[in-house]
């Protein structure tokens, strides 16, 4: 009789995984969407960590590993994520699907003519952080609903419903947000990086000033003299830092001119569902304290 | 030479045809180091002074072939001279899973170092144990097949082994007929924590040394890699190999040989890195003298990683002469995807 249970419960165990969808992505909020689109009906991963830069991910063999047993990937796209074809071809999943989630998106700052070195690490397909939308990140659940419909038909409407579901739920909280970012005194900032053109340009904050004299490169003297003067005379209330960037530059202008430096990162914590949506309460928290 | 040249031609010309028939060109990177060096060497002319070298430029062509493969070439250019450092076909996909096939002339994997391009080092040189032990004049270089298998494991551990079957002429390289040799390897990858990770592995080929006299060449080697991460900007790793050879002779007795290296590389910032580093071996003859070297490096990646500036002091003790002293000041610069130092 325990024989026939254990065995019972071995069966009805082996049914519940079976009937998962492993998802892998470059990134924890690509992830946490899909997290929030497939239910329990999906297991995720994401590779790149929120506090390590996206740009540069070290490919390790335990990702290949991770990647191996994936059905889906999902890839940031527009040149950030390059490292993630070699996790593709290193898992030697013949049956892994990959979804470029920048596919429907509205670039930011595409550059126009001839694009090389000399203009620093521009990605020519445009500025890829655009996850930092949540409007955008109603495309990528649609994306990603539409990507596991074709994965597992039966569970289509479930997807769906859950796209839905996303989306109003963005809606909803994006309105808390944009009154947040109205209420700060002042809009004006300064980044590190082109990271957060699309947030910006959401909640509406003008970047008047990149740490960055062009992407990719470290600050002169020069560079950062010219934005002192511009964090005065533009009344600069914030410095956005990624904290996988060294962090020089913002202290010196924090020193000069006593602006404040907020350190944030882009992406969310983890892969949980919630964690993409509870990433720009954080983030519009912290702005909305600034003064 | 001129089959190279001729080669080369053709690629590029393959390349432009590419252009025109709507097929995207292959990657193409360019790699260039620059050395300024001196040495209290007695045996070099021009000790004591500042030498200044253009060492091996690569010209590198990546493209995948179909769904299924991907194509490598490497050129390696030095002194006018052109030569395939690498041309390979690898397969990855419409394989059985954790299967891959790798075709072509490759660097061996034999251990952690040789597979890889030396500007891609921490330090300017190659190592003595390496250079001594494994076969072939620059690298253990080799015309050949692989087949390699990730082992299946319930954990994330990567587990794989690997089956080379190679030509062999890197152990007989002076012999018009060849033999064939044969390379195994087997390396766990693992996590120690979130982000650091250790890599352990074994590493075993054997090939003829001679044709005439059928007597043979058994390397065998233990290597352990660990990166160990402080912050996201900071990094230290530790690497080491322990090499043994075992040289049949035409004469009764066998040469055996043992050495290893040890280095450590910290790197801050992203930009800038520091590291040591020891190597101590036996020379491969009947004595077995015991020569060895102690060095230091540090490095700055000029803005990002394009462009690598290093300095290197490497102070060689062979046995029974006088140590050696070389400083090198080392410039890597790259156009293209394939860059000398990732960051």
């Amino acid at each position: 009789m325990k024989r026939l249970l254990g065995l019972s419960i071995l069966l009805a165990f082996s049914q519940a995984s079976f009937g998962v969808i492993h998802v892998g992505s470059s990134l924890t909020d690509l992830a946490s969407i899909a997290s929030y689109v497939g239910g329990e009906k999906l297991e995720c991963f994401a590779i790149a960590r929120s506090a390590s830069d996206p740009h540069s991910v070290e490919v390790l063999p335990t990702y290949m590993v991770k990647a191996s047993r994936a059905d889906l990937y999902l890839k940031v796209g527009l040149g950030l994520d390059q490292w993630a074809d070699q996790i593709i071809e290193g898992a030697r999943n013949s049956k892994l699907s990959i979804l470029d989630c920048s596919t429907g998106i509205e670039v930011l700052e595409k550059p126009e003519g001839r694009v090389d070195a000399s203009m620093g690490d521009v990605h020519p397909g445009g500025n890829p952080h655009y996850w930092l939308s949540p409007r955008n990140g109603n495309i990528i659940a649609q994306a990603i609903s539409e990507a596991l419909s074709r994965l597992s038909p039966d569970d289509a409407e479930f997807f769906r419903t859950n796209s839905e579901r996303f989306r109003a739920e963005a809606e909803e909280r994006l309105a808390a947000w944009r009154k947040t970012a109205e209420n700060m005194p002042r809009h004006n900032v300064v980044t590190y990086h082109s990271s957060w053109s699309y947030f910006a340009k959401e909640f509406g904050l003008n970047i008047v000033g990149k740490i960055e004299p062009v992407p990719g490169i470290p600050p002169t003297g020069r560079h950062l003299a010219g934005l002192v003067e511009k964090i005065l005379t533009e009344q600069v209330c914030v410095v956005i830092q990624e904290p996988y960037f060294s962090d020089d530059g913002a202290n010196y202008l924090a020193r000069e001119t006593g602006v404040v430096v907020a350190k944030l990162t882009p992406s969310c914590p983890d892969a949980s569902a919630d964690s993409y949506f509870e990433h720009f309460d954080v983030l519009l928290n912290v702005l909305g304290t600034v003064h | 030479m001129s089959f190279f040249r001729y080669f080369l031609s053709l690629s590029l010309f393959a390349a432009c045809l590419a252009a025109f028939a709507g097929v995207n060109n292959p990657d193409i990177s360019v790699v260039g180091q620059m050395r300024v060096f001196t040495t209290d060497d007695e045996a070099d002319l021009n000790r004591d002074r500042a030498q200044f070298s253009f060492d091996e430029s690569e010209l590198i062509f990546d493209a995948a072939l179909n769904p299924f493969a991907r194509g490598t070439f490497v050129f390696a250019v030095v002194d006018e001279v052109i030569e395939v450092e690498e041309g390979y076909l690898t397969m990855s996909k419409g394989l059985p899973d954790g299967l891959a096939l790798k075709f072509g002339k490759y660097r061996a994997g034999f251990g952690k170092l040789n597979a890889i391009h030396p500007h891609a080092y921490p330090f300017v040189e190659r190592l003595g144990v390496l250079a001594n032990y494994l076969p072939g004049e620059e690298s253990f270089n080799e015309i050949g097949g692989q087949v390699s298998y990730r082992l299946p494991m319930k954990s994330d551990i990567a587990s794989t082994l690997s089956l080379d079957v190679l030509q062999g002429r890197s152990f007989h390289p002076d012999e018009e007929e060849s033999r064939p040799a044969v390379l195994g390897r087997l390396s766990e990858f693992f996590m120690l924590d979130g982000e650091s990770s250790m890599e352990v592995g074994v590493s075993g080929t054997h090939g003829v040394n001679n044709v005439a006299e059928k007597t043979t060449s058994t390397i065998l080697g233990l290597d352990a890699k660990a990166k160990l991460w402080f912050t996201p900007l900071n990094v230290l790793v530790l690497q080491g190999e322990v090499l043994s050879l075992r040289r049949e002779t035409s004469a009764s007795s066998d040469i055996t040989a043992t050495g290893g290296y040890l280095f450590a590389d910290y790197t801050m910032k992203k930009r800038y890195n520091l590291g040591a580093r020891y190597e101590q071996y036996q020379r491969a003859e009947e004595e077995k003298p015991w020569d060895s070297s102690v060095g230091a490096f540090a490095g700055l990646s000029l803005m990002e990683e394009t462009t690598l500036f290093r300095v290197n002091w490497d102070h060689f003790m062979p046995d029974g002469a006088d140590a050696v002293n070389t400083i090198t000041l080392q410039l890597v610069f790259s156009m293209g995807p394939h860059k000398p130092h990732q960051f």
